[in-house]
């Protein structure tokens, strides 16, 4: 066999992934998936970073590398190119990972009237300026904002992001979700108008109290 | 100038869809507009009954789909208006009869023929709802005070929304004023902040409805009926009149009248 024309190595933070670029690019993804498919084990769930050189990396490259590395249950967790203009004999540049974003901090922004049999669902945060009304759903993997009347479902945290909050001008939804952990409203219906609240979990339980103050978000860090 | 395609719908069932369509079809043509009403329930035809026409029909929408007769043979000319007209639907047939392409261009038609179209969508937001919205300049939502009617109501209104409509008018119908005195009734403005869309009427509760419709005769023909007169006040605001929203409360009984009157009066 041939020598690859994929290479790892570990590094200070963490292992690097580096294509000979001599190649072309299907070809190193077949070579890559090779690779994997013989060490299935090392790499699954593995971390990895992507060097590139001075090779002008293009998005539909990007996307089949990230279909392959999914397959296997790698994540990319950076991409790490030399800057334009360095000679290759010279001294190695400063190598500096660059962190792909963290998903749970995102934000997606939905600005009209979210309606019955409606589904909104993102990965990070989920800002919802208008109301949610009965029927409608909306999903977060971290926290959800209701600039308007939350009247119905909102799961926040998913699967397992249990510092995630939901929280809404008028709080009256049909039910909550925060990371697993259920609630409904009581049975009793609440009034029309109610000061702004927050739902979180507390002690293994999802609590509503009044939204008033920043300082609940300041304490989870 | 090129009429006006309305196209009557709900999601609900039972809401009055069909009553909606013939008493303000008739509404319209008795202010002297040219007006058909089209019946898109194919296999559950009503609109037909409800005006009367059953026996006059011929040729239905199915037909001209399929290239059995022209447009115009299968417009029904009312026995009592002349401006008054029903393109009724098949009975025997069901909602794939019809594309949303085919109807498309029978609203273009109709848009030149008539001054008001008035589609009346069968329940559901199946083939048989996108066939009734996909002509239509204007939608009229229909529902009732109940919490199912409502929610049915936001649905249908999400999805026009996402087809790019961008007049939607609410109706509620079948408003007891009595029941939502009592707060055992939803109230218009908990509609209205649900619905987030304007007002196009209010009709309240009228057992009359329910005789006339058994006979094929209409309420808004009628000068007596309450309901009636909802519906020609509702008709004067498609023609871009503006009518003012009629009080709900019913007319007081003599006693009731004469009982205000002494306790005022201690």
């Amino acid at each position: 066999m041939s020598k690859s024309r994929v290479k790892f190595s570990g590094t200070d933070f963490g292992l690097l992934m580096r294509l000979e670029w001599d190649t072309s690019f299907p070809q190193l993804l077949v070579e890559l998936e090779e690779h994997l498919q013989q060490s299935r084990t090392f790499f699954n769930g593995a971390e990895v970073f992507l060097e590139v050189g001075q090779r002008p990396l293009l998005q539909h490259d990007m996307e089949q590398l990230a279909v392959v590395l999914e397959r296997y249950d790698v994540a990319l967790k950076g991409v790490i190119s030399a800057a334009e203009g360095l000679g290759r004999g010279g001294a190695r540049p400063p190598i500096m990972p660059v962190m792909a974003p963290d998903p749970l901090t995102t934000v997606h922004i939905e600005q009209r009237t979210v309606r019955s049999g409606e589904k909104i669902a993102a990965e990070g945060h989920v800002i919802v300026l208008g109301d949610v009304n009965p029927g409608a759903e909306v999903i977060a993997g971290s926290s959800i904002f209701v600039w308007g009347s939350l009247k119905g479902a909102a799961y926040a945290g998913v699967p397992d992001q249990a510092t995630a909050v939901i929280a809404a001008l008028h709080l009256a939804p049909i039910q909550l979700r925060i990371a697993g952990h259920i609630a409904r409203p009581p049975e009793t219906s609440t009034t029309a108008t109610s000061p702004p609240q927050l739902a979180r979990v507390n002690r293994n339980a999802i609590v509503v109290e009044s939204w008033d103050r920043g300082r609940v978000f300041q304490q989870r860090g | 100038m090129a009429g006006q395609v309305i196209t009557v719908t709900s999601g609900k069932g039972g809401v009055g869809k069909t009553t909606f369509s013939a008493n303000v079809s008739a509404a319209l043509a008795e202010l002297g507009k040219k007006t058909v009403a089209v019946d898109t329930d194919v296999g559950l035809r009503n609109l037909d009954i409800v005006m009367g026409l059953e026996n006059r029909i011929v040729f239905d929408l199915v037909d001209v789909v399929e290239g059995r007769c022209r447009l115009q043979k299968a417009v029904i000319r009312d026995k009592r208006l002349d401006t008054l007209h029903l393109i009724p639907a098949a009975q025997t047939r069901d909602k794939s009869a019809i594309s949303p392409d085919a109807m498309e261009k029978i609203c273009a038609e109709l848009r030149h023929m008539f001054d008001y179209t008035i589609i009346d969508s069968p329940a559901g937001i199946e083939r048989g709802f996108q066939n009734a919205i996909i002509g239509a300049d204007e939608i009229i939502i229909i529902t009732t005070p109940h919490v199912s009617a409502i929610r049915d109501a936001d649905r249908v209104i999400g999805l026009l929304e996402a087809a790019d409509k961008q007049k939607i008018r609410l109706v509620i119908n079948r408003l007891e004023p009595e029941l939502v005195r009592r707060g055992d009734m939803l109230d218009i403005p908990d509609m209205l902040d649900i619905l987030a869309i304007d007002p196009l009427g209010i009709i309240p509760d009228d057992a009359t409805i329910v005789t006339s419709s058994n006979r094929g005769e209409l309420v808004s023909l009628t000068a007596t009926s309450r309901a009636g007169q909802a519906y020609k006040n509702i008709a004067r605001r498609i023609t871009g009149e503006e009518v003012p929203f009629m009080s709900l409360e019913s007319p007081r009984t003599l006693i009731q009248w004469l009982a205000a009157l002494l306790k005022r009066n201690k």
